[in-house]
């Protein structure tokens, strides 16, 4: 109850300070000097505030110089990952049509050139292997799906630019019954 | 017999009058159009049908644009424009072949849609970008309802249809995978083999020491001109996937 409580009021904080900070961080950093830039973080219509949200450290400073990836200013907008974001399993049937996946964890991304990686493997006891598509945003915040691979595991590193959304990915099963995979 | 007779040569003298009169009428409504249109100042040229995305480009003043000259990801022919305003506004045109095919790709951008960014569509294209611009769009060329923030249903496309355009999707990023991610290539390769004979020849024949540069180069940049670089290879992968798709 008392967690509940603590969440109620640290979770919209800490997306508060990382949504302001993002905006901030990106004028600092400016990585991208395109005409193409997007200014700010895009929250997209499925990002949930009630669940945890990460950026982690490898992808923050992809975009940035080494000196403005060792500012303290910067890396204080950083945001954490939060206990509960772990794996998700999804299922397809036989067939081999493609299934979209139920959301995954909430991300942030902190400049145009930020990135996620996607891993996926099939679930334990589960032989029908399978094929996994991506999903990230371009740098205009285009959706994009990425092939993720097909087989028993595979993983793909996404563009994820300046939105804030939730992560997600399609499978299709390509054995002889439905298949289950564990992605992160 | 004697009946049939009066009755054709009845229906003979009805289409005289009938064609008098229908003469008479377009002659009067020739005369109220001659009348209305010397007397008011003559329209704008009407909306025409976009059929390639670039002639769009005219109307948008882009700062610089790229182009698509297919959807790596659907079965339907595609040509397209992203095209770049400045100050981080975009504008993205997308113009399929079949009826239909823009709602179906449409689903996709439903949820990036906010009043900043719209759409305008028939059911053969699409554009998402500012309303501004995309008013720009609508004056020139003839369009549904919009901007609009929300996107319609979308048709079903039929299981072939689907297959044609996970195939054409996935021996496209075998092109990067077997540029950059050799491991996750053989795994996948394999699979489309069984499923697609002849995919590991077609893949294997596409990339030499040219592309897998040009994968890496564009791997750096954004995921648009990587896109943009694998879209010039459906010519080759979508006939392939049309033969092998029953």
């Amino acid at each position: 109850m008392r967690f509940n409580s603590f969440r109620r009021i640290a979770v919209p904080l800490l997306v508060a300070t990382a949504l302001i900070g993002t905006s901030s961080g990106t004028a600092l950093a400016s990585p991208d000097t395109s005409d193409a830039k997007i200014p700010k973080v895009e929250v997209k219509s499925d990002f949930r505030f009630d669940q945890p949200i990460f950026q982690d450290q490898k992808t923050f400073g992809s975009g940035l110089t080494p000196e403005q990836a060792t500012d303290p200013d910067i890396k204080a907008l950083e945001v954490r990952p939060l206990a509960g974001c772990g794996g998700r399993q999804s299922s397809a049937p036989v067939g081999g049509a493609f299934y979209l996946s139920q959301d995954g964890c909430s991300y942030i991304g902190l400049n145009s050139l930020a990135t996620r990686y996607y891993s996926w493997q099939l679930a334990p006891f589960v032989n029908s292997n399978a094929c996994v598509k991506a999903r990230g945003y371009n740098h205009t915040s285009a959706v994009v799906w990425v092939s993720a691979g097909c087989g028993g595991s595979g993983g793909v590193n996404v563009p994820w630019g300046n939105v804030a959304s939730v992560a997600k990915v399609q499978l299709a099963s390509m054995g002889t019954t439905g298949t289950t995979v564990v992605w992160y | 017999m004697v009946l049939a007779t009066e009755t054709f040569e009845g229906v003979s003298k009805n289409s005289r009058w009938a064609r008098f009169g229908l003469v008479a009428s377009g002659a009067v409504c020739a005369l109220v159009v001659a009348i209305s249109v010397a007397g008011f100042p003559r329209p704008t040229s009407e909306p025409i049908e976009l059929t390639q995305a670039d002639s769009a480009e005219r109307v948008l003043n882009c700062k610089h644009a790229t182009y698509f000259v297919d959807d790596i990801a659907y079965y339907d022919s595609m040509n397209g424009l992203s095209c770049f305003l400045g100050d981080g506004e975009a504008v993205h045109i997308r113009v399929y072949e079949a009826e239909g095919s823009a709602l179906v790709v449409l689903q996709d951008w439903e949820h990036i849609l906010s009043p900043e960014r719209q759409v305008i569509h028939t059911d053969k294209w699409f554009a998402v970008g500012p309303p501004l611009q995309l008013e720009k769009i609508k004056a020139r060329f003839r369009t549904f309802d919009g901007p609009s923030e929300f996107v319609p249903e979308s048709p079903r496309i039929t299981p072939r249809q689907s297959l044609m355009g996970d195939c054409s999707f996935f021996l496209t990023s075998s092109i990067v995978d077997a540029a950059v991610n050799p491991t996750q290539y053989s795994a996948t390769i394999s699979f489309l083999d069984q499923k697609f004979l002849g995919s590991k020849d077609l893949i294997e024949s596409i990339v030499d020491s040219t592309v897998v540069e040009q994968v890496k180069k564009r791997q750096r940049g954004h995921h648009m001109e990587l896109d943009q670089y694998l879209s010039g290879f459906s010519s080759r992968i979508k006939p392939f996937c049309a033969s092998k798709v029953p």
